[in-house]
């Protein structure tokens, strides 16, 4: 058997992450390839550009049988303009075509079906191309009815355009359809083009399909969406008329809100980190009663001896006021309100020390920033960049550790830093809360482990940063609690174990016609109905 | 977090879609122009010759140049129309500096290949002296090279230098070649004429480079276009091999054919008529190009701002009815004008024809051609119109249509008698204007779509 034929347990569907990003998804997917040597794996992964001086991030274990990659921004530079009519195949094509646009899609069972065909179709007619496919006449009308119908009052060219950046990854997708590799479950690890692409793929080959979200994809895109400057912000003259986001923003979110819809709705189990995040996989459409929510974990006993390491330190030097920031020097993690925070903790301790470990190769022109932002704070003698280093040497030597990303699912870095007895200070992003507050309701009740403060709030980082610096005791009783709740809530065999549970109730009972969700089952009440005004989520999400 | 980091930001703001307006317009005005004037000059150098030169002296003499004409036209026509379109593009990339090179290259070209073909075809297929020959060979080159710099003249914003030039030119050439055959016979005559042409050439290079100062890049950059629009190529051969074909199926199968001088033939009765008929197109293309050159080429650049500025589809749309109104506007200018010379030529034709010595015979032809010259004025108009909105494969479908309607309806005309001559070319100029209208409507109809069809990202 070829290993393109071959059927394996689980496939996982990935869009951007292992094995070539390092980072928290990625931590996770080879954390459970391996502890399930027993199960086959296979991995189709969703690349923007295919770039060939890209290497694995990680040595993938044996039990991974089969890749398979796609990349769905690929810029052919085809020229070809052959202006071959479609056969009288591509009929129905546009019928179907015609339902799924003009009608409003809302993201549910017809829906997902409808573009299934669709992409089956574009799988099966490789003779015609995209090009061929965006420059047909009827590929034209169905664009001239969408813009009448939906946005009469854009800019028509650049709602050609924003059509096309959204149709072509699509398209992409559809072509490499036939390369999704054969399995008994398929698991994305997010909603989006991954999340369709294992929504289909589960349909085709009638198997169960498993969705584990660590962000929440809709959100970050419409983030995206939001900081483009080119989708032109129009109505500038009459604010008061103006509505809040221009319709070809929304068109945008609408687009990623139907791919994400579809995705929850063809999802047997929809799997969150914590309960936040669970919230806002309902409020975008996910079933209540399939979400599971099974936090990150990591062997926690391995910290044990970097927690005593510490404390045989903290001893033999008493009085240091070391903060440390682990993670990658990127603009998500915010790092110059890191640089803010240590200048107010600066002033009130002069003896401070912040070591801002990680990888700095990401984003270049943004680390030179924060160098710079340094010098012009005058941290020179307090804040060091030492670069990627050994957790086992990194965190004995920190009192604190510091977290001001301005977005985080459940980051490893904060139950690694509590397992290793380092209190946590945080901003209030993704499950930190949650798990810096303790376990009050425990028997017997765990108490807070670190302190949050609001997203870029550097007067409330600073001034938690020396509280905790200067009041000893307060520092070694979350230091206790930080090591309890790890090793409680969020050590690995807990998620492992759950995701074991969960492969094994899956794949048992195979054809997904066989679980509860009718194939065909129309819209939920939960779903918006119109999708192209698709709520803009709030800030209390 | 999971996730493309998605490329929206990276996407780069669409591009913008541009109209390559310049110069084509000119480029029909351009070839009739110099055609109008050229056959003027002629005629009436004909009727000074008649006076100082035997009568078989003077058919060569006026076969030779019609040769001559007619070969640097077919030569130069793909030449001309693909270095129309590349100083086009130059003007829309603003980078008018390579423009200039250009012409030379175009110039050298033109002048190695006509100097080749007329060479050629004076010394091995027509029986004249060698200094004939030298001089036949040598007006080719110029004439060819004349066609060639007239693609840049419509670049040029100071037109009394061009009219002065053409005065010049063509006023040195009748005198020269008429005080030069009084002395030196058919050779004088022909010198003459060379020598009006390479002053007109002067001249026309002289106005030329006094715009274009600035040149940088390779004179033979053109040269990649013939390989990016063969289809252009196409269609300027075809065109003009179009409007010559029944002229030489007549001058080498009609009854009243006369064998000049070895592969030198002609056909007076049909000849005259046609030349005569020719010079019926200036007052309908005067109109026709001057409505394009103000109020077309103004909605023209409406249409496409609207389209790049953000406009709606019904703005755009509101834009394109604009540019329909303008264009209607200048075909029915053109077919009043032209309707009404035609009308006029037709009932005074004895009149008119009288003060050239035309035979019974002739005013008949002459009244024929006159409605396909009135058919090949719409029709290009209507091909300039296609050009405008690139639709070069419509463009080269009429062209190709008319080429071989006009070779195989005149064929067949030729062989029957008198009274058919002409029939081929007003039919044939007819289907082609029916062909071209007919894509310039649907090219209308469906110009948004043509538009935005042409690259995706």
């Amino acid at each position: 058997m070829s290993p393109r034929t071959q059927t394996t347990d689980v496939c996982l569907v990935l869009e951007g992450t292992y094995p070539y990003v390092s980072g928290g998804v990625s931590t996770w997917v080879h954390q459970i390839i391996t502890a399930y040597p027993d199960l086959t794996f296979s991995i189709f992964y969703l690349g923007a550009q295919k770039d060939s001086s890209a290497r694995f991030k990680y040595e993938v274990p044996a039990n991974v049988k089969h890749i398979e990659e796609v990349f769905l921004f690929d810029t052919q530079t085809s020229l070809v303009q052959l202006n071959r009519a479609p056969g009288t195949g591509w009929a129905p094509f546009y019928t179907s075509l015609r339902k799924l646009c003009v009608r409003l899609p809302t993201g549910d069972m017809h829906d997902l079906e409808l573009l299934r065909g669709l992409m089956q179709h574009i799988a099966r007619h490789t003779t015609m191309s995209f090009e061929m496919f965006w420059q047909h006449p009827e590929t034209w009308s169905v664009i001239r009815e969408l813009y009448e119908r939906f946005t009469p009052e854009e800019s028509f060219l650049d709602f050609y355009w924003t059509c096309c950046f959204l149709v072509q990854p699509v398209w992409k997708l559809a072509r490499g359809l036939g390369r999704v590799p054969k399995a008994r479950l398929y698991h994305s690890a997010c909603t989006g083009y991954a999340g369709l692409a294992a929504a289909v793929a589960a349909a085709e080959n009638d198997a169960p399909m498993l969705l584990s979200e660590h962000g929440i994809y809709i959100r970050e895109r419409i983030g995206d969406i939001c900081k483009s400057l080119w989708i032109p912000e129009r109505l500038k003259l009459h604010p008061e008329l103006a509505q809040p986001l221009s319709p070809l923003r929304q068109l945008w979110i609408g687009f990623f809100d139907v791919l994400g819809r579809m995705c929850y709705q063809r999802a047997n189990r929809v799997v969150s980190l914590f309960e936040k995040n669970a919230q806002a996989q309902r409020h975008f459409g996910a079933d209540p009663a399939r979400i599971i929510i099974i936090p990150n974990g990591i062997r926690t006993e391995e910290c044990a001896q970097w927690s005593e390491a510490r404390s045989v330190r903290r001893a033999a030097t008493p009085g240091t006021k070391v903060i440390g920031f682990l993670g990658r020097v990127v603009s998500i993690k915010d790092i110059k309100t890191l640089l803010h925070t240590a200048r107010k903790v600066c002033d009130a301790l002069p003896d401070a020390r912040i070591l801002i470990a990680g990888p700095a190769e990401e984003e270049p022109e943004y680390v030179e920033e924060c160098l710079e932002l340094s010098g012009q704070l005058g941290l020179r003698h307090n804040v060091e960049f030492i670069g990627p280093v050994q957790r086992g040497h990194f965190l004995p030597q920190l009192d604190l550790m510091i977290l001001t990303s301005v977005s985080e699912g459940l980051p490893f870095v904060v139950i690694e830093s509590l397992a290793s007895g380092v209190p946590v200070i945080s901003t209030d992003v993704g499950a930190c809360a949650e798990i810096l507050a303790g376990r009050p309701e425990d028997a017997p009740p765990i108490g807070p482990c670190g302190l949050v403060a609001d997203v870029g709030g550097t007067e409330a980082l600073a001034a938690a940063c020396v509280r905790l610096l200067t009041d000893d005791a307060l520092l070694e009783s979350m230091s206790v609690n930080g090591r309890e709740v790890a090793a409680r809530h969020y050590h690995e065999r807990i998620a492992l174990g759950a995701y074991r549970t969960l492969y094994d109730e899956l794949m048992s009972i195979g054809p997904a016609k066989d679980s509860k969700n009718d194939k065909h089952k129309m819209t939920p009440a939960t779903a918006t109905p119109h999708s192209f005004t698709a709520p803009v989520p709030t800030s209390d999400l | 977090m999971a996730g493309i980091g998605f490329q929206l930001r990276r996407l780069t703001a669409p591009r913008t879609y541009s109209g390559v307006l310049t110069a084509y317009a000119s480029a029909a005005a351009i070839s009739a122009g110099p055609w109008i004037i050229s056959i003027i000059a002629l005629m009436v150098l004909t009727w000074l010759l008649h006076q100082t030169l035997p009568g078989d002296q003077i058919r060569l003499f006026t076969a030779s140049v019609t040769h001559v004409y007619a070969f640097a036209l077919i030569l130069t026509g793909p030449l001309q129309i693909v270095l129309t379109r590349y100083t086009a593009d130059c003007i829309s990339l603003r980078q008018e500096d390579r423009i200039f090179p250009s012409f030379k290259g175009g110039i050298a070209l033109a002048a190695i290949l006509s100097a080749l073909l007329g060479g050629v075809f004076f010394f091995r297929f027509v029986h004249a002296s060698a200094m004939f020959s030298v001089f036949a060979a040598g007006l080719m080159v110029y004439v060819s090279c004349i066609f060639v710099a007239s693609v840049y003249l419509s670049a040029l914003r100071k037109y009394y230098g061009i009219v002065f030039a053409f005065a010049a030119g063509y006023g040195t050439g009748v005198i020269a070649a008429w005080q030069l055959a009084l002395r030196h016979g058919v050779n004088g005559a022909m010198a003459g004429l060379l020598l009006g042409h390479l002053v007109l050439f002067v001249f026309l290079t002289v106005c030329i480079r006094a715009e274009l100062r600035t040149s940088a890049g390779s004179a033979f950059a053109f040269m990649r276009s013939f390989l990016k629009f063969p289809d252009l190529m196409l269609c300027g051969l075809c065109y003009n091999l179009g409007i010559w074909i029944d002229k030489f199926l007549f001058w080498w199968l009609s009854q009243s054919n006369v064998r000049v001088s070895g592969a030198l033939h002609a056909a007076p009765d049909y000849d005259l008529a046609i030349y005569l008929s020719l010079l019926s197109i200036a007052p309908g293309m005067a109109v026709f190009i001057l409505q394009v050159e103000t109020d077309f080429s103004e909605k023209f650049h409406d249409y496409f701002g609207t389209v790049n500025e953000g406009g709606t589809l019904a703005e755009v749309i509101a834009a394109k009815h604009r540019l329909i109104l303008s264009l209607r506007e200048g075909f029915n200018r053109l077919l009043k004008v032209q309707g009404v010379a035609t009308a006029l030529l037709v009932i005074y034709a004895n009149e008119l024809t009288a003060w050239f010595n035309v035979s019974f015979i002739q005013i008949g032809i002459f009244r024929i051609t006159l409605f396909g010259t009135f058919l090949l004025v719409m029709f290009l108009a209507m091909l300039t119109v296609l050009f405008y909105f690139n639709d070069r494969r419509g463009a080269l479908l009429c062209s190709l249509v008319f080429l071989v309607a006009n070779g195989l309806l005149s064929a067949a005309t030729v062989v029957q008698n008198e009274a058919w001559y002409g029939f081929g070319f007003v039919v044939a100029a007819g289907l082609a204007l029916f062909i071209a209208a007919a894509r310039v409507n649907s090219r209308l109809d469906h110009l948004e779509y043509h538009t935005f069809r042409i690259q995706p990202v």
